[in-house]
């Protein structure tokens, strides 16, 4: 519980969140280990979980059948991965893999959602932190899109 | 020439007069970029300063402006080129033996003086990473513990410098090496050369960054972010360099002529300035 509690106090995401709601967060978070290779999110499925990455590196990839993987981005210590529990349907949008053994803080996110429903102050913090979170992939999302490193058109 | 003063910018030799290399070595860095080594075939061009450009004649085709990617002791000149366009694709296609028309060298440096006993990050996209390179072997001969160097590219196979980025890294510089898409086994990230300027928890004081202007203004703003102050943040911008010594006027921005107050000018001097639409 300790770790736990340490390691959400110490996460980007949740820096400045008051000591009372750390304590609540912590109540329905646990630690995972997940080694190399292994899956976090799979395209389509439940988006049950919020991820607070401690240590490791994380893929989100975009898989279709006419083409191999591609890892379009990668998630980093004191990143998070998921914003899909937090809008509906609460379904993965994307894959990701563990590039690196990974060591996180799982999350329980329905009882996340719930809370920020009722403590509007905590549910405003979780809502711009993954704005801007959004908001970084997009701007990189654009970036790719336009191929800055391409030819000028 | 408009006053004495514009002697100090202008090179040795006649300026608008090509002096002519000889190609001594081709090397193929990616699918589309080549770095030439020239010597020259009688006297040399002035010593190039680290950002400083060339213009380069393919005869009989066009002249284009190339930033020199590293010198040699022996007089040799490193060039690292792109095939674009016609003239720029004479240049690539250039074999052993073959002899280009070379003028300058042109243009602003790195302030590496300044840079001295600071915490420098160095930020490179693509193509951008050669006009930097002479400025981190200098950084790194001098202390590369104080130095980062961030380099993005489309996909792994677009990296330049393979061999440099590991004797940097080597050296004790701490290098971040990012790319827009990759498969499983890349060990570095994916996302934009700001993303990771963003991550990076280092302390930085001045900043040097070249490359596409999107990926540019971006990391500009990123590194500001970051606590350095806009004035000791350094670009380089090329627009159409033509004479290389501010008298046609074709690269104008503003009220500088970046063939000659360029390319490398200080962040809050051009910021305003590349939000001008349609310049």
């Amino acid at each position: 519980m300790n770790e736990i509690r340490q390691s959400l106090a110490t996460h980007p995401f949740f820096a400045g969140l008051s000591e009372r709601r750390i304590d609540t967060l912590a109540a329905f978070a646990f630690v995972r280990d997940l080694p190399a290779g292994e899956w976090l999110a799979r395209t389509g499925a439940d988006a049950d979980v919020f991820y607070a990455l401690i240590h490791g590196r994380a893929g989100i990839e975009i898989h279709a059948a006419d083409r191999h993987p591609l890892v379009v981005a990668t998630v980093h210590s004191g990143d998070v991965i998921g914003w899909s529990w937090f809008v509906e349907p609460h379904r993965w949008h994307f894959d990701v893999v563990a590039l690196d053994d990974l060591h996180l803080l799982a999350i329980d996110a329905p009882r996340l959602r719930a809370e920020c429903a009722v403590d509007h102050e905590l549910g405003y913090h979780v809502a711009g932190q993954l704005t801007r979170v959004l908001a970084s992939r997009l701007e990189a999302a654009r970036h790719q899109l336009v191929d800055v490193y391409g030819l000028a058109r | 020439m408009d006053s004495l003063a514009d002697l100090g910018t202008m090179p040795a030799v006649e300026p608008m007069e090509p002096t002519p290399y000889r190609v001594t070595h081709s090397r193929r860095e990616t699918v589309d970029v080549t770095t030439l080594t020239l010597v020259p075939v009688a006297a040399g061009l002035a010593s190039v300063l680290p950002g400083q450009y060339l213009m380069v004649w393919a005869f009989g085709v066009g002249e284009i402006p190339i930033s020199v990617s590293r010198t040699l002791p022996t007089g040799e000149v490193l060039l690292t080129v792109r095939a674009v366009g016609a003239t720029s694709t004479a240049v690539v296609g250039t074999t052993v033996g073959d002899v280009l028309g070379l003028r300058g060298p042109f243009g602003t440096a790195w302030p590496l003086a300044a840079a001295a006993g600071r915490d420098l990050v160095v930020v490179a996209g693509g193509l951008g990473l050669a006009p930097l390179r002479m400025a981190i072997d200098a950084q790194v001969a001098q202390d590369p513990t104080r130095l980062s160097v961030v380099v993005g590219a489309r996909e792994q196979p677009q990296l330049l410098y393979a061999d440099d980025l590991q004797r940097w890294t080597a050296a004790g510089a701490r290098v971040h090496l990012t790319v827009d898409a990759a498969g499983r086994s890349w060990h570095g990230a994916v996302g934009t050369t700001t993303a990771v300027l963003e991550r990076l928890a280092e302390r930085h004081e001045m900043a040097f960054v070249c490359g596409p202007e999107l990926m540019m203004t971006s990391g500009a703003r990123a590194v500001v972010g970051c606590g350095v102050q806009p004035s000791d943040i350094w670009v380089s911008l090329e627009r159409n360099m033509h004479c290389g010594i501010g008298h046609c006027g074709r690269c104008q921005l503003g009220s500088q002529l970046l063939c000659r107050d360029g390319a490398v000018v200080r962040w809050d001097h051009v910021e305003r300035l590349l939000e001008v639409r349609g310049r």
